[in-house]
């Protein structure tokens, strides 16, 4: 299992622990989107589980407190790095540092895990040990590899390969046109590959023309200032990942959060700040932006795109819709929360979108129109200083989504997309019969399970670790400090029994760490606290209808 | 009327007698009476002092619910703003691009087939010399290194699906990281992927709000927005110059009058983006030490390039890498591969590795580029092949700066052995032209007629609206190691003699 590499294995085996069989016609489904389906999260959590949750932290804290205070005595590490001395501030702060220290390590081996080859259907997992703490919890490798089901890599359509027509594309690419781009897009970067890989993008997405980055971070972080001054406004949702937010930051706008997904409150807001103009002078914004994402990574749930592109039309706003994880996860063709709701692309102003999650390559994009894209070519930072992409990872990206279009391996397409579909309901409805929180939208194949306990992130990771369970945890500071939870993401990869092992085994530990704690109650009036056999009676079917509503099941 | 007093006062003390009963079922309630009617005993001003008290701790309460801009806000009515609603234009989303942008974009050369020291471009026929691209060691094309990406590739897939946090960190990512500070000689390094996402993101981990930062005036964008974004004080020192240093240390550390210490930090790059200069390094390291600042050094151009190994500004100059506190370097430019990475102490990168922003919320770089930084990093190791090649590039660089040298119409700003080939119009043609827009002109029209030589160049390229100072009107050549000393040499007089003909024009 160590090391061995590519050599060892036949085509046949690898395939199956990348990229599982379709076990049975059946668990394919088409996404749909039904009105009904809520946006909005309100899961009532009981109170004994906050009050709890609160009182392990503040143990926690308490003794993180008190360690601190014996190693301020006796750690010279922590004197040389956290405390001043010789004349020299502290680089990290004793308080900024606490909670990494004295909380986070804790969980130290359950973050960051390394792994080795492809993070497909397996992944291979190296066992790591404590070492000596310094300063932070240091970990080392014990030369185990194991081979887990993958719940945590961001590969939902199955394109993280080393076969197939993805990798082929990809080697030719190096020994056609080197391994790097060899400079920045505007100057002695840009090949005839780029504009070709853009005009597929842009295709896909269904824009009129795209622009391509070497980083998806980079690409939000660079954008707004090539479009955004201080003289314009952005209504960006509370829940927007870091790289939004860092670059509405660069751009200098003047940024107003609202609500995660409430319209009632964005429109309020849009009202108000139309009205009264900018702060001070009172002069009419020039410019006013949307800001959301497609599928929030972190909640599983959706941006009510209807209700915006109405907002959109009535005030003459700005759309952007970020797709790192909707485009090619959402949509019955793919083609992100546009195609999931049936809207026209023309609706939202601004597509942007990252080539990191479906499609196995690396990277990020913005659709628009020609006028936006020819602005970003003179004017953004990431295009005129940074380097572009490489010719390996335009070749995966235009490989996955001629793919995805049917160009290569017609039918191929419709299998990805349908049993990501699947797989997300099955898993979901399965969860949330057994009497798990999970929160988000159906369709969304991201699946978070939430812990709210600190040291349940702990247990929860080790424990499926040692069932063979890869999984990601996420908590503070990516979530609220009393929402930790993990983060199952779907993938095509994954097989009908992959699911049910991994329901069966999240299961287990939920009994051992008690995590059913859901207070819904299903279709017969009592709480859902089902079997895993129980759950499965007829959830394939449930999974399948395109009405099962997750209030009713 | 004689009633109304008195049964008003009933009420009142009915209402009152009610109220203490309420009160005294609540738990605790008692003890808090009790307190209040002994305190009150012993020091009647006291009751008095705590009621204002109070209701000062309620009143500030209640106006800190008040948003800060509502202090100018003016209250419409519904009919109001949907009136101001109708009245609201946006401006367009975009503005359309101006004359001068446009050329700037039909200049930016579309490379056809392979980059590298030669290529075909877009629009124009025959093979060109390439001086535009910053693979320096044409690494891109090195057989071994095609061999050990394929392999990756072959083993690891191309993406690699998720941040470090969560599963995204493979062994190729953790060796090239080990194999880095090995060869700076440095703890630990931490690999980003992309190069001009590294200093945003590592500046803000260890500068706050209250730290001080002295940085050149010359410094890339990256550690200007990463400065920005820190929002710590900053001081600019002029270019390289060390006198002008000292007296903003000496400033910086004047304005320190007391509570706690801030984090000092000098800010300054191996071999500059703008300029291609270096710093006097061992002056800076001794203001350093006196001032009691850290030093951030971004090695992005010097890497590859500078010292016997390549090694940077720090071997060329014999300043041991551990003067350095926290080295930003570039995968994508002398490295040949891409992605950027931070380079110091064990702290330093731990800690980063859970604050910094474009780490934790950013997919790593593909397996196959860490694969291939470990190969580079080897390869410059390698006694018997590092050192000749980081020569060789100097060598041909020195020839460029030499043959430009006898050009009186420019005007060189970079080191005269720094591949990255610098120069402006020489004061008295830029007299003589005396606008800017002139002289963009004549630098436009040096691209234009080098390209017609077979030798493709551009401009310095800048965004002004970024760049805390006024870009530098220039052009940067990148010089190629991958083609031979005379063909070099061949290049620089045909971009010498571009240079005299557009000068006529
Ligand atoms: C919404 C969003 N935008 C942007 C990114 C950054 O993309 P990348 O990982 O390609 O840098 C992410 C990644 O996690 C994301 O979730």
């Amino acid at each position: 299992m160590a090391k061995g590499k590519t050599e060892a294995r036949s085509t046949d085996q690898l395939n199956e622990s990348e990229f599982g069989h379709l076990e049975s016609e059946k668990y394919l489904y088409e996404q749909r989107y039904i009105p009904v389906q809520h946006f909005e999260d309100d899961e009532n959590v009981p109170y004994r589980v906050i009050l709890s949750t609160y009182l392990m932290y503040f143990i926690l804290i308490l003794i993180g407190k008190m360690t601190d205070f014996f190693a301020s005595i006796f750690d010279k590490d922590y004197q040389q790095w956290l405390l001043p001395h010789d004349g020299y501030a502290p680089l990290v702060t004793k308080f900024d540092s606490f909670y990494t220290r004295r909380l986070k390590d804790r969980l130290g081996d359950c973050f960051s895990r390394p792994t080795t080859g492809v993070p497909g259907r397996l992944i291979k997992v190296m066992m790591r040990r404590f070492a000596e703490r310094r300063v932070f919890a240091q970990l080392e490798v014990t030369g185990e590899v194991r081979d887990c089901i993958n719940l945590s890599s961001y590969n939902y359509l199955g394109f993280a390969q080393s076969v197939g027509q993805c990798t082929d594309a990809a080697e030719e690419a190096i020994y056609e046109r080197g391994l790097i781009a060899g400079g920045t897009r505007f100057n002695g970067g840009c090949s005839d590959m780029h504009e070709e890989t853009e005009k597929i993008v842009a295709q896909f997405v269904g824009k009129e023309v795209a622009m391509l980055y070497s980083m998806g971070y980079a690409t939000n972080a660079n954008f707004f200032a090539s479009i955004a001054d201080r003289h314009c406004l952005v209504l960006s949702d509370e829940l927007n990942h870091a790289s939004i937010r860092t670059g509405l930051r660069v751009a200098g706008a003047v940024v107003k959060v609202f609500k995660h997904n409430n319209m009632k409150n964005l429109e309020e807001m849009i009202r108000e700040h139309i009205a009264q103009g900018q702060p001070k002078t009172h002069r009419p914004w020039l410019k006013i932006f949307v800001v959301v994402e497609g599928l929030y990574s972190m909640e599983g749930t959706l941006c009510n795109l209807p209700e915006l592109i109405k907002l959109r039309e009535k005030y003459g706003i700005y759309l952007f819709v970020d797709e790192a994880h909707s485009i090619g996860a959402m949509g019955p063709h793919g083609r992100g929360v546009c195609d999931y709701f049936g809207v026209d692309t023309k609706n939202v102003d601004i597509l942007m979108g990252t080539f990191t999650k479906s499609f196995g390559a690396t990277g990020g994009y913005i659709a628009g129109s020609k006028e936006l894209i020819e602005r970003l070519k003179v004017a953004n930072m990431a295009n005129v200083y940074a380097e572009a992409p490489t010719p390996p990872v335009l070749a995966q990206i235009q490989a996955s989504l001629k793919t995805l279009m049917g160009e290569i391996n017609p039918g191929e397409a419709r299998e990805r997309l349908q049993r990501l579909a699947f797989n997300t309901r099955y898993f979901r409805l399965g969860l949330l019969r057994m009497g798990f929180v999970v929160s988000g939208h159906i369709d969304s194949p991201v699946i978070p399970l939430m812990l709210y306990h600190p040291s349940k992130m702990l247990a929860a990771s080790r424990l499926l670790l040692k069932k063979n369970v890869a999984v990601v945890l996420v908590g503070y500071p990516a979530t609220p400090l009393l929402s930790s939870r993990i983060r199952f993401c779907m993938s095509s990869a994954l097989k009908k029994s992959d699911l049910d092992y991994c329901l069966q085994k999240v299961q287990e530990v939920g009994d051992e760490i008690w995590l059913r704690i859901s207070q819904q109650t299903g279709k017969d009036g009592k709480r859902l606290r089902k079997s895993f056999e129980e759950a499965q009676v007829g959830l394939v079917e449930a999974a399948l209808d395109p009405e099962t509503n997750l209030e009713f099941i | 009327m004689e009633e109304l007093p008195r049964t008003s006062g009933l009420w009142v003390e009915q209402t009152l007698t009610k109220i203490l009963e309420v009160l005294s079922h609540i738990p605790g309630s008692k003890i808090i009476g009790r307190y209040i009617k002994r305190s009150h005993q012993n020091d009647p001003m006291r009751t008095v002092f705590e009621v204002i008290l109070f209701g000062f701790t309620v009143a500030y309460f209640l106006a800190s619910k008040r948003p800060y801009d509502q202090r100018t806000h003016v209250n419409f009515t519904e009919e109001e703003i949907d009136e101001l609603l109708k009245e609201w234009r946006p401006d367009p989303l975009v503005d359309p691009l101006t004359e001068e942008q446009k050329k700037l974009l039909d200049l930016a050369p579309v490379i056809v087939g392979e980059n590298g020291p030669k290529v075909h471009i877009k629009g124009s026929d025959g093979e060109f010399m390439n001086f535009t691209s910053t693979d320096l060691h044409n690494f891109a094309h090195y057989d071994s290194l095609k061999k050990a990406a394929v392999e990756t590739i072959r083993y690891a897939g191309v993406g690699s699906c998720g941040p470090a946090g969560f599963y995204g960190n493979e062994d190729f990512h953790n060796n090239a990281e080990a194999d880095i500070s090995k060869w700076l000689g440095t703890e630990s390094s931490m690999l980003y992927a992309q190069d001009n996402a590294t200093a945003p993101s590592v500046l803000p981990c260890f500068a706050k709000r209250g730290d001080v930062l002295v940085i050149d005036q010359a410094v890339n964008i990256s550690l200007q927005i990463g400065a920005r974004l820190s929002r710590a004080k900053i001081f600019w020192f002029r270019h390289n110059e060390m006198e002008d240093l000292e007296r903003q240390l000496k400033y910086a550390c004047s304005l320190h009058k007391k509570g706690a210490l801030p984090r000092r930090f000098i800010i300054t790059q191996g071999l500059f983006d703008y300029t291609a200069n270096s710093p006097d390094l061992k002056k800076v390291v001794e203001l350093k030490n006196k001032y009691k600042f850290r030093l951030i050094l971004d090695e992005s151009w010097s890497l590859g390039v500078l010292g016997q190994h390549g090694r940077g500004l720090p071997e060329e100059q014999g300043v041991p890498r551990s003067d350095i506190d926290i080295t930003i370097g570039s995968l994508s430019a002398a490295m040949g591969s891409s992605g950027g990475f931070c380079s110091g102490a064990k702290l330093i990168i731990d800690h980063q590795r859970i604050t910094s922003l474009a780490y934790t919320f950013s997919a790593t770089c593909p397996p196959y580029l860490a694969r291939v930084a470990s190969e580079v990093v080897k390869m410059l190791e390698d006694e018997q092949v590092g050192p000749p090649m980081v020569a060789a590039l100097r060598d041909k660089a020195s020839i460029v700066y030499k043959t430009l040298q006898r050009q009186k119409h420019i005007q060189l700003i970079s080191r005269p052995d720094s591949p990255l080939v610098v120069f402006c119009l020489s004061d008295s043609l830029a007299e003589k032209l005396d606008t800017e827009a002139a002289v963009e002109q004549v630098l436009d029209a040096i691209v234009l007629e080098s390209r017609k030589y077979g030798v493709l160049i551009s401009r310095l390229q800048q965004i002004q609206e970024f760049e805390k100072y006024t870009p530098i009107n220039a052009i940067r050549l990148y010089v190629p190691n991958g083609l031979s000393e005379s063909e070099v040499k061949n290049a620089a007089s045909l971009i010498s003699k571009a240079i005299t003909k557009a000068a006529k024009q």
